[in-house]
């Protein structure tokens, strides 16, 4: 950041800072913001923040974050440094950053590392000795079987007839009202006909992710499942938890698979950590619960229930939630055994309140559960 | 604080509305920038309040239109009044008009029925237009406003394009039930209101209920900042406040006890597990309202 020597300069920059963050400010922004400036007293430092964050903000998170940002905008300005030592920094910031280890093999999965492959298939089936899974490694063409389940999930559930009508040339019921509008120019009498038909309404889906350490096995499949599920027509949130809640749905965005992976790289730094459900789930109710969780809501979590936190939140938490959503459905691999009885403290109290449970741990087993949904 | 804002302040408050900067600022750069203001947070904390208080400020009428799920353009805009333009084809069948005539007459001003945003763009004298709880209506709907909130104009396929006469305030409220589209707030200013601090709520109660206790005013406001602490399904806001602060001082209370709370929780909670909850840590609730009374 430089030091500017007019006030114009620095809206501009303190507005491509608060891009940096996410805002959307755009040139017509920049210009009110100067106008607007003649109906101020802009030497009072109040007056000014207020005026910023008036017109910038442009939603509450936003609104919540602006007074942070704006500190820090000044704060880092107090540190601005010549432009020498700023390249030097420019240049050591543009160094590739070094990926965490159990990212990376998840894209070596994805890419199809083969060695890492083996070691997954010896550790499958390890496990499976161990009766405890029957795991088999999907092959990395999964784009077919995901299209499949992307149609499955939008004919049982994410595309519902809405109690309101459009108005459609095509045959369907006859629509009176625009019948008798269109047909006011032939004197009344009907010449033209119009109809309507039930609306689509998209229901809201919500991914939950667990990727903490007993979540690693199946790594490939959540990965999988968010990018295909994200990248789909579907309305969808995809959020990945372990000890803290991050939201990947803008990250999982994008064709390119290799800039969406270090995304999620640099933006998730809790895989294979520990476990606490109730704490992010009361996290997503608190962040995003108003916006996604609705009665339109089907929640999808994507865990083997294994919880270090406290069952009592847990248990507020998944209460609330019930009451939010309209179905939750939850994606255990470990449910496959037929003799699968959960006894893991977070399944254990969880399992009131789950509507449907899909015991899978790869693609296939999901579609397969998906058409008894409703 | 700024002349111009604190001359804002001066007025919201004589018209009975305590505002903060933030609020005052938004009012004045709505007006001079024209452009509407998108206010949200939580049901209760005076959103709506805001556009009825500027439309006593301004001297102008208000003008509201309600949003709800399946609200259209023709409950929004305009509509044609269908039985009044068959009666008059009927009437024009013997007469010797062209069709084009006709057809003239039938999509005139005279049949166009005026709903409130035609209403609000068309009046002579800056109205106050209130679009409540936006959020409620379908994302259809938002389409319609753009033109509206940014080239003040509403095209009518049969007439044309009716430009406003009088810029109207224009207050969008909602309570974030659901996420509004981009291009809406772009054509925004936004501010969210949230539920007030312990003095902002104090002095709106006494502004709101004069003959009310003092110190059954201040054991309200330190209850209800506690209760607002709690993890309720619908939290309480100003309105409830104000209700139950004009019940218990209607009834001669000057203080605020388990059995009183317990008798008139309805007044302030609207979920039967929330008042559940509530009575469950009753106790420990007035022994925290007590603590921080004799703090204070």
């Amino acid at each position: 950041m430089n030091r500017q020597t007019s006030l114009t300069a620095h809206i501009v920059q303190f507005s491509s800072f608060l891009r940096r963050h996410g805002f959307s400010i755009t040139v017509l922004e920049e210009e009110e913001i100067l106008s607007s400036l003649l109906y101020i007293d802009w030497n009072k430092s109040q007056n000014f923040k207020l005026l910023l964050k008036s017109i910038c903000c442009k939603n509450f998170r936003q609104y919540q974050r602006f007074d942070d940002l704006y500190s820090q905008y000044w704060s880092e300005l107090h540190k601005a440094v010549d432009s020498k030592t700023k390249e030097k920094e420019d240049q050591q910031k543009n160094k590739p950053k070094q990926n965490a280890p159990s990212i990376e093999s998840i894209k070596n999965w994805l890419h199809g590392n083969k060695e890492l492959d083996e070691t997954e298939i010896a550790k499958a089936s390890e496990l499976a000795t161990e009766g405890q899974v029957s795991l088999s490694i999907e092959k990395n063409d999964n784009h077919k079987a995901w299209h499949e389940a992307i149609k499955l999930l939008q004919k049982q559930i994410a595309n519902q007839p809405s109690r309101r009508y459009n108005v459609t040339n095509k045959t369907g019921m006859l629509n009176f009202r625009e019948t008798l509008t269109n047909n006011m120019r032939f004197g009344g009498e009907l010449v033209l006909l119009k109809f309507k038909k039930k609306k689509i309404r998209k229901t809201q889906i919500v991914l939950m992710c667990d990727v903490s350490k007993s979540m690693d096995l199946y790594s490939k499949f959540i990965i999988q499942m968010m990018y295909s599920l994200q990248n789909s027509k579907l309305k969808l949130n995809t959020f990945v938890f372990s000890t803290k809640l991050v939201n990947l749905s803008p990250i999982l965005k994008g064709n390119d698979l290799d800039k969406t992976m270090s995304k999620i790289n640099a933006q998730v730094d809790t895989w294979s950590s520990g476990t606490n459900i109730g704490d992010c789930f009361q996290e997503l109710i608190n962040e995003a619960g108003r916006k996604i969780l609705t009665k339109r809501t089907f929640l999808f979590i994507v865990s083997d229930g294994w919880d270090g936190g406290d069952p009592k939140v847990l248990k507020q938490v998944m209460t609330q939630i019930k009451k939010k959503c309209n179905k939750i459905i939850w994606v255990n691999p470990l449910a496959r055994n037929s003799e699968f009885v959960p006894e893991v403290v977070g399944m254990k109290t969880a399992m009131p309140f789950i509507d449907y449970l899909i015991p899978a741990l790869d693609v296939e087993g999901f579609k397969r559960y998906l058409g008894k949904l409703s | 604080m700024n002349e111009y804002i604190k001359e804002i302040a001066d007025k919201l408050v004589e018209f009975g509305y305590i505002p903060d900067e933030s609020i005052c600022m938004s009012i004045k750069l709505s007006q001079q920038l024209q452009k509407p203001l998108l206010i949200e947070g939580p049901a209760g904390v005076g959103k709506t309040a805001i556009a009825k208080v500027m439309a006593d400020v301004l001297q102008s009428s208000l003008i509201r239109l309600q949003c709800y799920e399946g609200l259209d353009a023709y409950q929004a805009i305009y509509e044609w009044n269908y039985p009044h333009q068959l009666l008059h084809i009927k009437m024009l069948e013997n007469e010797g008009n062209t069709i084009e005539e006709k057809e003239k007459e039938l999509f005139s001003a005279k049949f166009l029925m005026e709903r409130p945003l035609l209403k609000a763009i068309k009046s002579e004298k800056k109205s106050v237009l209130l679009i409540d709880e936006i959020d409620r209506a379908d994302e259809e709907f938002e389409s319609f406003l753009l033109e509206l909130l940014s080239e003040w104009q509403i095209t009518i396929p049969e007439i044309g394009t009716i430009k406003a006469n009088s810029i109207p305030q224009v207050i969008l409220t909602g309570n974030r039930t659901r996420e509004l589209s981009e291009a809406l707030r772009r054509r925004c200013l936004y501010v969210y209101i949230d539920y007030p601090s312990f003095e902002k709520e104090l002095t709106i109660v006494k502004s709101k209920i004069p003959f009310i206790n003092e110190n059954l005013a201040r054991s309200i406001c330190v209850f209800m900042a506690e209760v607002r602490q709690m993890n309720l399904e619908k939290a309480p806001g100003v309105a409830e406040t104000l209700d139950w602060a004009k019940a218990l001082a209607e009834m001669h209370y000057d203080y605020l006890d388990k059995h009183i709370i317990e008798s008139t929780l309805g007044v302030v909670l609207k979920d039967w597990e929330d008042m559940r909850v509530t009575r469950d840590s009753l106790s420990e609730l007035l022994d925290k309202v007590n603590v921080r009374l004799k703090l204070d």
